[in-house]
């Protein structure tokens, strides 16, 4: 029993790692960035509501040296932005969520801004990016998008 | 990356328990105990988050989390609630491990027979 | 011990005498290799729960936690958790897992004696401790923390 375990983990192992590593290419016309010391996606602007915001505000939080990737949308009242830490400062990096949130409350002082390192968030402000670059969507679906991953951000349990 | 720091933070708490075991000749139950509450004393100071966000589960594998959670739950229900929320908040975060262990140790016990 | 009058050459060499006799450095390695792997394996879980549930990193921990002890109990039952708990020592012991075991396999022993007296009476005979002792430090540490934060201390 042991044996058998023992000897299909390590395969099974592996295979799961890369599958989970090999996940990470857009393929959705989104530009990303020829940088390849961080990670920033530009969504252009044929969505409904312009990304202008969240571009710009991606573009500047990707300046802090300990950000090495960043998602983000805007609404018209709203702004969230999931960042990617490099590893070694993730130690701090509820100091630099609120740096940031900060940072980027003074830049755009019109609109409500939300920071999150969470992968989660990451990964969701993703899938929002690439569908607001590739299929036409309306503002209230953006808004109402922004408003349910902002609820798992909260979200204890 | 996540997982290599996850193996090594994870790795490092084993071997000081090992240590413990070894060197100061303490008992499972000793050891573990003390860890627990090293954990939650880290949470007192502050420290264990930190340690969390930088080792995802090499931090909340171990049982020192086990503690941290407790505090955490506490600190957060105190907040709201005051002094009364340092005990109705205390399994506010930690339930999921018990109550699993509860479980699944009843499950265990209809599903297997004990051996020899 | 007396190790602690001798100078540090000699603490060296006397810890490098001990070492052979003891297995303790072998120990450490195998309680990090396996306690690591285990820490690892629960870091997939997470990975795996953040991207086809909704868990955030934040609350990801507790059905983590909860699937390793299912997989605990699987490997309790099967007779295996305790042939790797005698290769790892501390390694397959301070992981949750081995909380998990402790309960488990109380319960799945005295299960003879009934349910309510065995496996109720005795499921928490190795673990209790670990709650015991969690449950009061916590409490006491968190008291005085929401103390001073009332007084302005901190």
């Amino acid at each position: 029993m042991k044996r058998i375990w023992k000897k299909a983990s390590l395969p099974a192992l592996l295979v799961f790692f890369l599958s989970v590593a090999g996940c990470t290419d857009n393929e959705d016309g989104r530009s990303a960035s020829s940088e390849p010391d961080y990670d920033l996606t530009q969504v252009s602007n044929k969505a409904e509501v312009s990304q202008e915001i969240a571009n710009q505000a991606k573009r500047s939080v990707l300046k802090n040296e300990e950000v090495i990737g960043a998602r983000g949308v805007n609404t018209s009242e709203q702004i969230l932005v999931a960042i990617e830490v490099r590893q070694m400062d993730r130690f701090n990096l509820k100091k630099l969520e609120k740096r940031i949130t900060s940072d980027l409350e003074n830049k755009f002082k019109e609109k409500k801004v939300t920071v999150s390192t969470d992968k989660k968030i990451y990964l969701e402000l993703d899938e929002l990016e690439s569908q607001l670059q590739t299929e036409d969507l309306s503002k209230k679906k953006l808004d109402q998008e922004t408003n349910r991953i902002k609820k798992l951000i909260s979200d204890q349990a | 990356m996540m997982f290599f720091w996850a193996f090594v933070v994870g790795g490092l708490i084993c071997v000081i328990g090992q240590l413990m075991f070894d060197i100061l000749k303490l008992t499972p139950g000793h050891t573990l105990s003390i860890l627990v509450v090293v954990g939650a004393l880290l949470d007192g100071f502050g420290l264990y988050e930190p340690l969390i966000d930088f080792a995802g589960a090499g931090a909340t594998v171990p049982i020192t989390s086990f503690g941290n959670s407790l505090v955490h739950g506490a600190m957060q229900e105190a907040e709201q609630h005051g002094l009364i929320g340092v005990v109705t908040g205390m399994f506010e975060m930690t339930s999921s491990g018990i109550t699993a262990a509860i479980i699944f140790g009843m499950i265990g016990a209809i599903l297997f027979k004990p051996k020899g | 011990m007396t190790s602690n009058k001798q100078t540090n050459q000699d603490y060296q060499q006397f810890a490098k005498q001990r070492e052979t006799k003891r297995p303790v450095f072998k120990n450490c390695i195998r309680a990090f290799l396996i306690g690591g792997l285990i820490c690892a394996f629960g870091q997939l879980i997470s990975t795996f729960y953040i991207h086809f549930f909704h868990f955030t990193e934040q609350n990801v921990g507790n059905p983590t936690v909860a699937t390793l002890i299912f997989i605990t109990m699987l490997l309790t039952g099967f007779g295996a958790y305790d042939k790797l708990a005698q290769f790892a020592g501390a390694g397959s012991a301070v992981p949750v897992t081995g909380f998990g075991n402790a309960v488990i396999a109380a319960a799945i022993e005295h299960r003879t004696e009934g349910f309510v007296l065995g496996v109720g009476g005795n499921m928490f005979k190795l673990a209790g401790s670990v709650i015991l002792f969690g449950v009061f430090s916590a409490f006491v540490i968190a008291l005085i923390k929401t103390l001073l934060i009332q007084w302005g201390v901190i």
